[in-house]
């Protein structure tokens, strides 16, 4: 897996904070930020934030953090989604929770030695905006807004955690497959899952052979649920497929839609000066 | 590597395993079965048990089955005579589905064959009702 570290890392492409906001239109009254997390602060908080956030361009399978290793940056996503994984020593991996623009690759413990707690990889090619742990660290003492906002964002990661220890230890995998793939549309915002999609990297976030994942496709695509194409899944029958799957895509996602990051009230009055 | 393709039996029709999966031997290759039979199996109560899995060498010839229901804990409690049964209808409702497929396969050929005949075009699927 790639060295997290930006300068040797080829799947990373930096810009330094001064170059991107010349490319960028600014944050000016109009736009908001492609996270949503993000987008759902008051801008005062939000501008304590922006001054240390680097934006970045992933490739596929790029390695945010490692297990075990020292945390250095945490990442906003804009778009795609990031995979956040339990890896035993061998190599063997299954997915813990998954995160896309609505969310925020955060860290999970609080202890002095911040260690990333799960491996993320990114499912994509996606832009994300990151900062330095550290430098979170001092924005966090200064903003309530800002702390609250990453506070929920550490409890649907938490949630996504147990809600995958049950079902993992509890349901058929037909039943954890169609789950999967409603659960990654609804972070992706979009029926059609991309090149992510394909069957040996789904089998590796579910901790089963690829053969499994194939004939239980199949059965999937029997059933009008789903087309799964050369490298991407396209949900044809949501209810379909939401049937399928567990008790736990719907149970999950009624706890987490409390927590998710709201839009922020419009000011309606014209900007001033 | 030789290539194996885990072809499954599910109720009445047969789910297949297209690209297949590459391992040194058969021997590999019924470990492998062993393993995907027991994830396909995992939590499914007893809505797997008359499932099969039929293993195919890269030229599509056979090179052995395994049935579900062989591997099934839920019935280590039963007798002997019990799961003789259970073993023979499996290996009988397996005959059956490949019985199913390949007239479904016929049905669909002899369809393509008689609209060629009269010069007229016809869509075909390949899977599904």
């Amino acid at each position: 897996m790639a060295n997290p570290r930006a300068g040797s890392n080829p799947y990373f492409e930096m810009t330094a904070a001064g170059s991107d906001r010349s490319r960028l239109p600014p944050l000016g009254a109009g736009r908001r930020h492609e996270n949503r997390v993000l987008a759902s602060l008051p801008p005062g908080d939000l501008a304590l934030l922006t001054r240390h956030l680097h934006v970045a361009t992933l490739q596929p399978g790029a390695v945010l953090q490692h297990q075990d290793h020292p945390l250095e940056h945490v990442y906003f996503p804009h778009e795609g989604l990031v995979s956040l994984l339990a890896i035993t020593p061998d190599g063997a991996t299954v997915e813990a929770a998954s995160v896309g623009r609505g969310g925020v690759v955060c860290p999970l413990q609080q202890s002095n030695q911040r260690h990333a707690f799960l491996t993320a990889v990114a499912q994509s090619a996606m832009r994300v905006s990151r900062i330095a742990a550290a430098q979170l660290e001092v924005v966090l003492n200064e903003s309530e807004a800002v702390e609250r906002a990453l506070r929920a964002c550490r409890e649907t990661l938490l949630l996504q955690l147990r809600q995958n220890l049950v079902c993992g230890g509890l349901h058929a995998v037909e039943q954890r497959l169609s789950r999967w793939l409603l659960e990654a549309a609804d972070r992706l915002e979009s029926d059609v899952l991309p090149i992510l999609a394909t069957q040996e990297h789904v089998a590796q976030r579910l901790g089963v052979r690829r053969t499994t994942v194939t004939l239980l496709a199949s059965r999937l695509q029997e059933a009008g649920a789903i087309r799964w194409g050369r490298s991407r899944v396209e949900i044809l029958d949501r209810a379909r497929l939401e049937r399928m799957a567990c008790s736990c895509y719907a149970g999950l996602r009624e706890r987490m839609t409390p927590l998710l990051p709201v839009d922020p009230v419009r000011a309606t009055q014209p900007p001033a000066g | 590597m030789p290539r194996f393709h885990f072809h499954l039996r599910a109720r009445g029709t047969i789910n297949r395993d297209l690209e297949g999966t590459e391992l040194p031997d058969l021997t590999a290759a019924r470990s492998h079965a062993a393993v995907v039979t027991e994830e396909l199996m995992r939590n499914s109560g007893a809505g797997t048990r008359h499932w099969s899995m039929c293993v195919e060498n890269e030229r599509g010839e056979p090179q052995f089955d395994l049935f579900f229901a062989d591997d099934d804990p839920s019935l280590a409690a039963c007798s002997p005579q019990m799961r003789m049964l259970v073993s023979t209808t499996c290996r009988r409702f397996g005959a059956l589905t490949d019985v199913l497929c390949a007239a479904h396969a016929i049905r669909v050929e002899t369809g393509m064959l008689l609209a060629r005949a009269r010069g007229k075009p016809q869509l075909v699927y390949s899977s599904g009702t």
